[in-house]
């Protein structure tokens, strides 16, 4: 057997597959009991699912936090429509990913994955938006984009998905080893950011 | 509304956990296919 073929990196292996499941069962028992914090919108609180998309991303690729995604989806308050929303998050932090993890010093890479996180946030906010403007009339996305962004869910919602991933990154960094692939993940990123922001802006008002 | 102590300790239970099985899976490695040696 070649060396290459013995290192070929699996798209998504049994391991892969034990953490989506196990990540996906903690996010719905997270979710499902109503573990969350109070007071994003009327009817609405900050649900956790964020901490296990991200870990299950970081340790296993998109497949598992997409499984994750659809899991917690069938659990959530906002409810089943609401698993693809994840997706330009679980999309950008993949893009980077794999980089951020070769990063030498710590402290850099602990601060990437930070700015990373951030910007994968803000991203797959304006999917969001949309989904509270278009479908479920709340309020514009104007009104959502000054809300999240001056008045705290943002960096509520920053804490949630980057806080316990970056120290699960500090810590057991074996675990989050990158032994995953995902093709065109840099184009797929790509395109689901321009798909979340356009339908954010298209709905502007 | 706050929350409720069960509400906070269930979410500090979950966050334990979470260390929990990253841990497990850092020192056990479970469900690896073991490295073969030629020859």
């Amino acid at each position: 057997m070649s060396e290459k073929s013995e290192l070929k990196v699996p798209l998504f292996s049994p391991r892969h597959m034990a953490i989506a499941a196990i990540f996906g069962a903690l996010a719905m028992i997270t979710t499902g009991l109503g573990l969350a914090l109070p007071g994003y919108l009327p009817l609405v609180n900050f649900e956790l699912q964020g901490t296990y998309i991200t870990i299950a991303t970081m340790a296993a690729g998109p497949i598992a936090g997409m499984i994750v995604s659809f899991l917690v989806s069938l659990v959530s308050a906002v409810g089943v429509i609401s698993f693809p929303f994840y997706f330009p998050h679980i999309f950008v932090l993949a893009a980077f990913y794999p980089a951020i993890y070769k990063i030498k010093r710590v402290a850099v890479r602990f601060a990437t994955f930070w700015v990373v996180s951030a910007l994968a946030l803000f991203i797959q906010y304006w999917g969001w938006w949309w989904l509270y403007a278009a479908v479920f009339k709340i309020m514009t996305v104007e009104a959502m984009f000054y809300y999240n962004m001056l008045m705290g869910p943002y960096v509520i919602y920053l804490l949630i998905w980057a806080l316990i991933p970056s120290i699960v990154l500090l810590t057991t960094p074996g675990f989050v080893r990158p032994d995953w692939r995902f093709p065109m993940i840099k184009w797929i990123a790509l395109i689901a950011s321009i798909i979340s922001i356009t339908l954010g802006v298209l709905w502007w008002r | 509304m706050p929350l409720e102590t069960w509400q906070i300790v269930g979410a500090l239970v979950m966050v334990a956990i979470t260390f929990v099985v990253a841990y497990y899976f850092e020192k056990k490695r479970p469900f690896e296919k073991k490295k073969v040696e030629p020859g």
